[in-house]
């Protein structure tokens, strides 16, 4: 049984995980959660109130948004609790990102000259422990002197490229994809220095979420926004799990769609079964990485690629249970969210392996 | 002294237009924190001021930058207090406005000027390695019909990438110098590969174009000469930019100073902000008063508004409570104390604020742990003369001092000699364990009297079952009573008391039963959480009293570290005996008085505050004139 070789000091990070994973949503439990009204769904029930007036449009949104990011952020902090040294630093890092979403909002809102107040509308709430000075941030009167003052920050690496970078070329594209490459970067360098115990079953989710990233931009900007070969190749990040920096350059070099999904390795080629556009594409890689992330949950022996397992399995089905309240709130029909869930597909999807770590 | 002053909550409706006078006098009074809640009256549905807010954030920003970037510091005096209208600030904005405009362009120059200067720096740093390219640097310059060339920096982190991307369109990209942040790069490629398609992704990887200056084509040293002068020029440049930066300071000084003075006053009807309704000509503002204060308040404001208002007060209705703000009215004699307390955090409206508790008990323990009539005269000494560099926290040092020095008289200690005065009381280490049993039972108090205080709190909180059972309720002080009835028998017997047992195990179970109703959680967690919290229950308090025996061992401890100072000083002759004595008692002084510090701030922090002092609540910070030396009420 793995959980023997647990250490000591992982049995409490692993417990939790344990009771935390009983929250995780499998296909058939949000499949019967489709037909019925929220405040019929005991998980859901309190997201009720959102749908009623005088809650609408994008404020009804953040607000979902908001709170499905504060559950997530409030099982992040459970970990966190649980964790030192460097695999602390790696899920501190993990928990960055939901303060660069904010970073890239911020960025977006000075780009269209919208005021302080209505940017801020538009943030997430995070936790006091995180360490984006917003409140100055927003004070920035252009996104050079924005960039400028995070420069001495924790996040000072990505903000000094990404300045360069938006000197260089005015474009919110190429900053948001200058942020995410160097995040990413980040993230691997981080699983990178763990001990080899956690950092194998690690670096495999993290790199497979920069390989479904990679995969997605390349068909994206190669092929929809008609980048050329280098520019695309500059963008992604070469760190990924099965798309690693040769194969990545051979993609880029392909001239079309159906030629990259050709080219791909088999087990990603087989993941995608009839994928024929960049959502698609993008929602059978989804699958992939929720397959090869409960097989993490379930058989690794570090209890950090456990959780960090958890934490993704998590993130995926909150979005689910966003786009369901989100359909409820704007009355769509049951096979259309059901068709934006993906469950209507399930029966097509592949089913890689089991794989111990 | 015990707690915070009791508040009111205060509406007031008055005329909109008064508004900013109206927050200019409240500021000026300082009484009256605003009250930020949502509102449920409809009538009051808008926040008044949009406008006004937005010129002030904008200002005060500008303001900010502009004194940041002239190296001012400004302190204007006021004398008349005068209600700032929003085409003042509007005026305001636009002198502002400009003034930063010249500063922004300055800055860039200067930053440009700077620039300028580590680019000849770097080009003097890499005139050798140009050197060692071996080629003719001007034909990297030159137009080709068929080399598309660029010389330039690049990040460090972007090299390989970069490497791999542009070899896709055909290129190669060679470093010839890797500095700490960035690489100095030549990039070659045939012209017809790139078609554009390459400065995009230069871009992107933040390259830096380096002009190679013709005179690098001349002798290395008339290059190094013409760097030299133009270091030289540009250092005149910077000078002369610094120069205006200064004239510019003293020009403005009187502008900004007057700006700052608006902006202050502007700045409590920005403060007020939500806490301010209006429904057209009438307004309705809300917050907190201390109750004492609320007559000043009423008649302050009736001798200086224009227009009649009306004001109603009530208490604080028990659900209100976590919003409430607390004030303090700490003594003058513990207030270097509080700074202590609020390091932990603030306590919450009607809570026991332990200031007071604070002082007594670490002034006890520190002379408890650290007796000496001579050391503590030292340190007694040492506070009176820090005093002006220290504050108010002079007070705390010369009451350690005061304490260490009458605990040495009860052990018969100066200077760690053990012999030259006779104990009051006792000599530590004549009889270790009476230390030891006096040491627990002071503990002992000290966990009781934090554990009634958190019931205290409890109770002001309306949460009697709380009281009753949680952590450190009155099922706690059971508990712990029977423990140590239980721990007494068994040492003094070798039998554990049936009584006591029972009291313990009963008063566990009942807050166990507590739990099992309060947690909400699946069953698996439930059960794990109240195993683990009752198990936590029973060590906390077993730990918390054992930790108290510190209180004797540093006691012990400063006579053992003065038996080795004695032991070292006796190995030497007369003049090395009292070098070593003088030296061994300043390192005594210094590290013990270090560790006792930190070892009486930990029993306070963890063993009191953590059991009844949540530090949570909310600090009350009335409206102020922040910033501004009052010379004179309008």
């Amino acid at each position: 049984m793995p959980s023997a070789n647990i250490t000591r000091s992982e049995a409490y990070l692993a417990t939790r995980v344990a009771f935390l994973a009983r929250q995780l949503i499998d296909d058939d439990a949000i499949e019967a959660m489709i037909d019925r009204p929220l405040a019929q769904i005991p998980r859901l029930e309190g997201f009720a109130p959102l749908l009623e007036p005088p809650m609408k449009g994008q404020a009804r949104s953040r607000a979902i948004e908001n709170a499905l990011i504060g559950t997530l952020l409030a099982e992040l902090t459970i970990v966190l609790r649980a964790v030192g040294g460097e695999i602390r630093d790696f899920f501190q890092f993990w928990a960055r990102r939901f303060e660069l979403f904010n970073l890239k909002t911020l960025i977006r809102g000075k780009l269209h000259g919208l005021d302080p107040r209505a940017i801020k509308d538009n943030l997430y709430d995070l936790p006091p422990y995180t360490r984006m000075p917003l409140a100055a941030l927003l004070q920035a009167e252009s996104i050079g002197e924005l960039l400028k003052m995070l420069e001495p920050s924790p996040y000072g690496d990505i903000a000094r490229q990404a300045r360069l970078a938006f000197e260089a070329r005015h474009e919110a594209l190429y900053l948001d994809a200058t942020i995410d490459r160097l995040y990413f970067g980040g993230l691997v360098k981080r699983a990178e220095r763990l001990e080899e115990r956690h950092r194998e079953p690690l670096r495999r989710l993290v790199r497979g979420l920069v390989d479904q990233q990679n995969l997605v931009w390349l068909l994206r900007y190669r092929f929809a926004y008609a980048l050329g070969p280098a520019e695309t190749y500059f963008i992604l990040i070469p760190q990924g799990l099965r798309l690693d920096r040769e194969r990545l350059q051979q993609l880029c070099s392909l001239p079309d769609f159906e030629a990259v999904i050709e080219d791909l390795p088999p087990t990603l080629r087989g993941a995608l079964g009839t994928a024929g556009t960049a959502v698609q594409v993008e929602r059978a890689l989804e699958t992939l990485l929720r397959h090869e992330a409960r097989d993490r949950l379930r058989y690794s022996v570090s209890a950090p690629a456990r959780a960090f397992a958890y934490l993704l399995l998590r993130e995926i089905d909150l979005k689910r249970l966003q786009v369901l309240i989100q359909g409820q709130a704007l009355g769509l029909a049951p096979d259309l969210v059901r068709e934006a869930l993906g469950v209507a597909e399930r029966d097509a999807e592949p089913l890689p392996q089991r794989r111990a770590s | 002294m015990f707690k915070p002053l009791p508040m009111k909550h205060v509406e007031l409706r008055l005329l909109s237009e008064e508004l900013p006078r109206f927050s200019l006098i409240l500021a000026d009074l300082g009484l009256f924190s605003p009250d930020q809640r949502p509102i449920d009256e409809p009538a009051f549905g808008q926040v008044p001021g949009q406008r006004f807010r937005e010129l002030y954030h904008r200002d005060r920003n500008h303001l900010d930058k502009i004194v940041q970037q002239l190296g001012l510091r400004l302190a204007p005096g006021l004398e008349h207090l005068h209600p700032v209208s929003e085409a003042e600030l509007e005026g305001l904005d636009r002198e502002l406005g400009q003034l930063w405009t010249e500063c922004a362009a300055r800055e860039e120059h200067l930053q440009a000027l700077t620039e300028e200067q580590r680019m000849v720096d770097q080009l003097d740093e890499t005139l050798d390695d140009f050197a060692a390219l071996n080629i003719d640097l001007g034909r990297l310059q030159q137009e080709s019909a068929f080399l598309d060339t660029h010389v330039g920096l690049v990040p460090r982190g972007n090299l390989e990438h970069l490497r791999d991307a542009i070899g896709l369109a055909g290129f190669l990209l060679f470093p010839f110098q890797l500095g700490e942040t960035h690489a100095h790069v030549v990039i070659i490629g045939p012209r017809s590969a790139g078609e554009g398609k390459l400065s995009a992704v230069l871009d992107t990887a933040g390259f830096q174009a380096l002009s190679i200056p013709p005179e690098l084509r001349d002798e290395p040293d008339r290059i190094r000469q013409r760097l030299a002068e133009r270091r030289v020029a540009l250092r005149r440049d910077l000078e002369r930019e610094r120069t205006t930066t200064a004239r510019r300071a003293e020009e403005t000084r009187d502008l900004l100073q007057s700006a700052l003075r608006t902006l202050t006053q502007a700045e409590p009807y920005v403060r007020l902000d939500s806490a301010a309704r209006t429904s057209g000509f009438l307004s309705l503002i809300r917050g907190w008063v201390p109750a004492r204060e609320v007559g000043r308040m009423e008649r302050g404001l009736r001798r200086r508004l224009l227009y009649p208002f009306q004001l109603s007060a009530r208490d604080p209705r028990p659900e209100e409570r976590p919003e409430v703000p607390s004030a303090m009215a700490t003594p003058r004699a513990l207030r270097p104390f509080c700074l202590f307390v609020r390091q932990y955090g603030i306590p919450r409206y009607g809570e026991f604020e332990p200031s007071s508790v604070f002082a007594v008990t670490f002034v006890l323990m520190f002379g408890m742990m650290f007796g000496d009539v001579g050391h503590g005269a030292v340190i007694a000494l040492a506070g009176l003369a820090l005093r002006p560099k220290v504050g108010t926290l002079w007070l705390c040092i010369f009451l350690a001092g005061l304490s260490s020095a009458a605990f040495g008289f009860l052990y018969g200690s100066v200077f760690g000699y053990e012999t030259l005065i006779h104990p009051i009381w006792i000599s530590p280490l004549s009889d270790p364990v009476l230390m030891l049993k006096v040491a627990l039972v002071w503990g002992v108090a000290f966990l009781v009297l934090a554990n009634l205080i958190s019931v205290h709190n409890r109770l002001v909180e309306g949460r009697p079952a709380a009281a009753l059972f949680d952590a450190n309720g009155v099922m706690n002080l059971l508990f712990f009573a029977g423990l140590l009835a239980s721990a007494y028998d068994w040492l003094s017997t070798g039998r554990i008391d049936a009584v006591g047992g029972t009291v313990a195990l009963a008063a566990l179970a009942a807050m166990a039963a507590y739990q099992w109703v309060e947690i909400r959680a699946p069953l698996g967690e439930k059960i794990l959480m109240i195993v683990i919290e009752t198990f936590e229950t029973v060590m906390h308090n077993i730990s918390s009293t054992l930790s108290f025996l510190r209180v004797a061992a540093f006691g012990l401890n400063h006579v053992a570290l003065a038996i080795a100072v004695f032991t070292l000083a006796d190995m030497m002759d007369t003049t090395g005996h009292w070098i070593t004595l003088v030296l061994g008692n300043l390192f005594v002084l210094v590290l013990e008085g270090a560790i006792v510090t930190i070892q009486a701030l930990r029993l306070e922090y963890y063993e009191g505050f953590s059991r009844y002092f949540s530090g949570d609540g909310r600090e009350f910070q009335p409206l102020r004139l922040n910033g501004l030396a009052r010379r004179r009420n309008a």
